[in-house]
């Protein structure tokens, strides 16, 4: 998982501050500059990083992406399939029917004017077919450039995420340290007692 | 299996939620330990004000006392120290029974004070916490502050029973040496001559030697030296 997580962290140009999604709350802490005792318990106002739903996610982007491609693929294959169907239908069709005006007319299929009129009619097939063909491919590279986005705009949306949880992390760092934390309930008040009393402040009495 | 939406909503949902809920701890810490400072530093301050009031009413109190006592003892010294006849003997008197009772009336005022005559330290409590370490320093700092004024003033009003006495002393001695006339002023005209060179000075008086020897005629007056030396 841990593995996963870097990979996706890096992608989302966070692979410098993966410690503050891979460590737990007290290395959280420290990262941000809390020592000691105030690691630990300071912890208690940070979230931990689930990653799970993370990468559930980013699984679910690549899985809808293979879909996507698959789809196109296979509408891609049928058109084609269904096109060369088509253009062999029609090929057949025309040398048959030039075969049977041919023997109609007496001439023949070798006859000159025959000959030519089933060649325009062939050609006429095959660009047809190469224009549908060529449609097709096109149909598909915007199906795939459609797919891409998509899956970009989803892998954005989960760096934005991630980028939130971090914004999240160094802010309540930052709202810590403006409450002028005092080392995790260790206020030395003792030490500033016997300050006190060196002073000679700790007696009121005469 | 939930799809990259739900997923994505899941994940907003938690991050959302989780921290909503550790900011709300972190308030809730925070706050607690702000007002409980705001508490220490009120109760110090209270207790700062009640000392005060407490030291004026008690010095307000001691002062009648100590008048009473240096009275009543400078009337019974004069009575004690007159009997023997010495003009003397009453003025001692007189001084040591001002000082007595002024001391005795102090201390009696002192010992009679309702509720004690020492003012009482202020212990205010404040637990250990997590946030605001300047504040605390500076509450605590404040806390000594007003535990050393309660200190000095407790010292000073002891100490100030036996400096009132002994002042009551010295200001009975100084009035019983004046001219009884002259303890609220004038009559003074008298005590003065006019010198050879026409100058108004105070005429030496033998009583006073009881207590400072007469200068020389010379230094007693300067204006004349060597003159009469001619």
């Amino acid at each position: 998982m841990n593995e996963q997580l870097q990979k996706l962290l890096e992608a989302a140009g966070l692979g410098d501050f993966s410690q503050y999604f891979t460590g737990d709350l007290s290395q959280i802490t420290s990262l941000l500059g809390l020592k000691g005792d105030q690691a630990g318990r300071f912890g208690q106002f940070f979230q931990q990083f689930n990653p799970e739903t993370y990468l559930e996610a980013a699984d679910a982007a690549t899985s809808a992406r293979d879909v996507r491609s698959g789809m196109l693929s296979e509408r891609l294959g049928e058109q084609l399939s269904s096109l060369k169907t088509g253009t062999e239908t029609g090929l057949g069709q025309t040398r048959t029917k030039f075969r049977e005006m041919g023997s109609e007319s007496g001439f023949g299929t070798g006859f000159g004017a025959f000959r030519r009129a089933q060649e325009q009619s062939i050609q006429d097939i095959l660009q047809k077919s190469e224009s549908q063909r060529s449609g097709y491919q096109r149909e598909f590279q915007r199906g795939g450039i459609a797919s891409e986005e998509q899956y970009g705009r989803e892998r954005g949306a989960i760096f934005s995420e991630l980028q939130r949880w971090l914004d999240q992390v160094l802010r309540r760092g930052e709202t810590l340290y403006g409450l002028d934390p005092t080392g995790g309930g260790t206020t030395d008040l003792e030490r500033m007692s016997r300050q006190g009393e060196s002073l000679g402040y700790g007696d009121a009495g005469v | 299996m939930a799809t990259f939406q739900e997923l994505m909503a899941r994940a907003s949902a938690e991050r959302s939620a989780g921290w909503g809920e550790t900011g709300r701890k972190l308030t809730k810490q925070s706050q607690e330990e702000r007002f409980s400072i705001l508490d220490y530093l009120n109760q110090i301050t209270s207790g700062g004000q009640a000392a005060g009031a407490k030291d004026v009413e008690r010095k307000r109190r001691r002062s009648g006392f100590r008048l009473g006592g240096a009275v009543l003892g400078g009337l019974l010294g004069l009575a004690v120290g007159g009997i023997g006849g010495s003009a003397k003997g009453a003025k001692w008197g007189a001084s040591l029974g001002a000082g007595a009772g002024s001391l005795a009336g102090s201390k009696w005022a002192q010992s009679s004070q309702p509720g004690g005559w020492r003012l009482k330290d202020i212990n205010p409590e404040l637990a250990g916490g997590m946030f605001f370490k300047g504040g605390r320093e500076e509450a605590f700092t404040k806390k000594e502050d007003v535990s050393r004024y309660i200190s000095e003033a407790n010292k000073a009003y002891d100490q100030a029973a036996w400096r009132d006495a002994i002042t009551d002393a010295l200001s009975a001695r100084k009035m019983m040496l004046l001219d009884p006339r002259k303890w609220w002023g004038g009559g003074d005209e008298e005590d003065f001559i006019t010198n050879e060179l026409g100058e108004r000075v105070r005429q030496w008086k033998p009583e006073w030697d009881e207590w400072m020897p007469s200068p020389p005629e010379e230094d007693y007056f300067p204006s004349v030296k060597g003159k009469w030396s001619n």
